[in-house]
C-alpha cells in the first residue's frame, strides 16, 4: 500500500501546516475564552453585605449589651433609628431582607417580628439551610444569607432580664453595568 | 541584485537545482505566527488592566465602606490605580466618580464605554473631595429636615 502522505516532504509541510493553524485556532479560542470567562466573573460581596447589615443591626437596637427601650415601643421603626436607607429597603428594590426577633429568657416574643426588606429573600435563606429531611438547595442567584444571634439585657417591671436578638440577613444586590449612553443593565 | 536571505542556499534536492526558490512564505509564516501571538498577549493584557475590573472593584469597596461608616468619621480612600486608568481613556479626575445620594448609589465611570454602579445601605450626608490621588469622605448624620425630605423622595421613589 502507497502512503502517498509520507512521500512528498513538500506535501508533509502542507500537512503541517493545516495542523498548525488548526493548534493556532485552539490556542486562540481557549485563551480568550479563559480571559474572557476570569474577567468578566462579578465580584460576590453579598455575603460581607449581609454581615455588614446584621452587626449594624445588632450594634444599634443593642448599647453596651442593654437593648434600647426605644425598640419596644409600639412606634418603633427600625430604618429611622438606625440610619437605614428606606430606598434600599424597600419590598421594590428585591435587594435586601432582614428579620429582627426578640425573646425573652423562656423563648416568649417581647414583641412583633421586626420585618423589613424583599420577603422573597427570606424563602431563599430558608431554601438554602440544611434540613432534616435532605440538604439544602443552592442556586447561585439565591441572596446570601446571614443568621446571628445576641444575647442582651433589658428592665421589666424594673427588674433586670435577659433575653436574646435573633437576627436573619440577606443580600441579593447586584451592581449595574451602566452603558455609555447612561442606561443601566 | 541578489539577496540571498529570500532565496535558498541548499542548493539541490533530488538532482534538480532549487537554487532560485524563493522561501518568503516561511518569513510570512513566521511574522504572521508573530503577529498573532503578540495579539493575543495584547488582548490578556488589555483585559487584565481593563477599566470594567476596576470600575466594579471600586464601586463595591466604596459602598462596603460607606456602610460600615458612621457619623463623624472621614475616610481617606486610596485612588491612585482608578486615575491611572481614567488618564488612559482621557477622563478627567473629576468625572470617575460621583455619588448619586438620592438613590443610595456609587457611581465608577473609568472609561468612556460606560460606567459601573452599586448601591450602598446607610442614610447619612456623606460628601466626598479628591485629595491628591485620594479620595476623601465626610460622613454626617442628616439634618431632620433632610431626612424627611429624602424619606418623601425615598417613598416616591419606592
Amino acid at each position: 500500500m502507497q502512503l502517498n502522505f509520507l512521500r512528498n516532504k513538500k506535501g508533509g509541510e502542507k500537512f503541517l501546516s493545516i495542523w498548525w493553524f488548526l493548534v493556532l485556532v485552539i490556542v486562540g479560542i481557549g485563551t480568550v475564552g479563559a480571559v474572557l470567562m476570569y474577567y468578566s466573573a462579578n465580584i460576590d460581596v453579598r455575603s460581607d453585605e449581609a454581615k455588614i447589615v446584621s452587626d449594624k443591626l445588632s450594634d444599634c437596637i443593642i448599647n453596651n449589651g442593654f437593648l434600647s427601650p426605644a425598640v419596644l415601643e409600639d412606634k418603633f421603626s427600625v430604618l429611622d433609628y438606625c440610619n437605614l436607607s428606606l430606598y434600599i429597603f424597600s419590598e421594590q428594590q428585591k435587594q435586601f431582607y432582614f428579620k429582627i426577633q426578640l425573646s425573652d429568657e423562656a423563648g416568649k416574643p417581647l414583641r412583633n417580628d421586626i420585618l423589613q426588606g424583599y420577603t422573597d429573600i427570606q424563602r431563599q435563606c430558608d431554601w438554602q439551610k440544611p434540613t432534616s429531611t435532605g440538604g439544602a438547595i443552592t442556586a447561585e442567584y439565591y441572596a446570601k444569607c446571614i443568621d446571628s444571634s445576641v444575647e442582651f439585657l433589658y428592665y421589666k417591671d424594673e427588674e433586670l432580664k435577659t433575653g436574646k436578638c435573633e437576627i436573619l440577613v440577606g443580600s441579593n444586590q447586584n451592581g449595574q453595568k451602566i452603558s455609555s449612553t447612561g442606561g443601566g443593565q | 541584485m541578489k539577496r540571498g536571505i529570500f532565496r535558498n542556499k541548499r542548493g539541490t534536492s533530488g538532482g534538480e537545482s532549487i537554487e532560485g526558490d524563493i522561501v518568503m512564505p516561511e518569513i510570512i509564516f513566521i511574522i504572521l505566527n508573530i503577529i498573532y501571538f503578540g495579539l493575543l498577549i495584547v488582548f490578556v493584557v488589555k483585559s487584565s488592566t481593563g477599566a470594567w475590573i476596576y470600575e466594579q472593584a471600586y464601586a463595591k469597596q466604596i459602598a462596603l465602606v460607606l456602610d460600615q461608616s458612621k457619623p463623624g468619621m472621614t475616610i481617606s480612600m486610596n485612588f491612585t490605580k482608578a486615575i491611572q486608568i481614567a488618564d488612559k481613556n482621557k477622563r478627567k479626575k473629576g468625572n470617575t466618580f460621583k455619588i448619586d445620594s438620592s438613590k443610595n448609589k456609587v457611581i465608577l465611570t473609568l472609561s468612556n464605554s460606560g460606567g459601573y454602579s452599586y448601591n450602598y445601605f446607610v442614610d447619612y450626608d456623606i460628601t466626598y473631595k479628591f485629595d491628591g490621588n485620594n479620595l476623601v469622605f465626610n460622613i454626617k448624620d442628616k439634618t431632620p429636615e433632610e431626612k424627611t425630605a429624602v424619606a418623601k423622595e425615598e417613598k416616591n421613589a419606592a
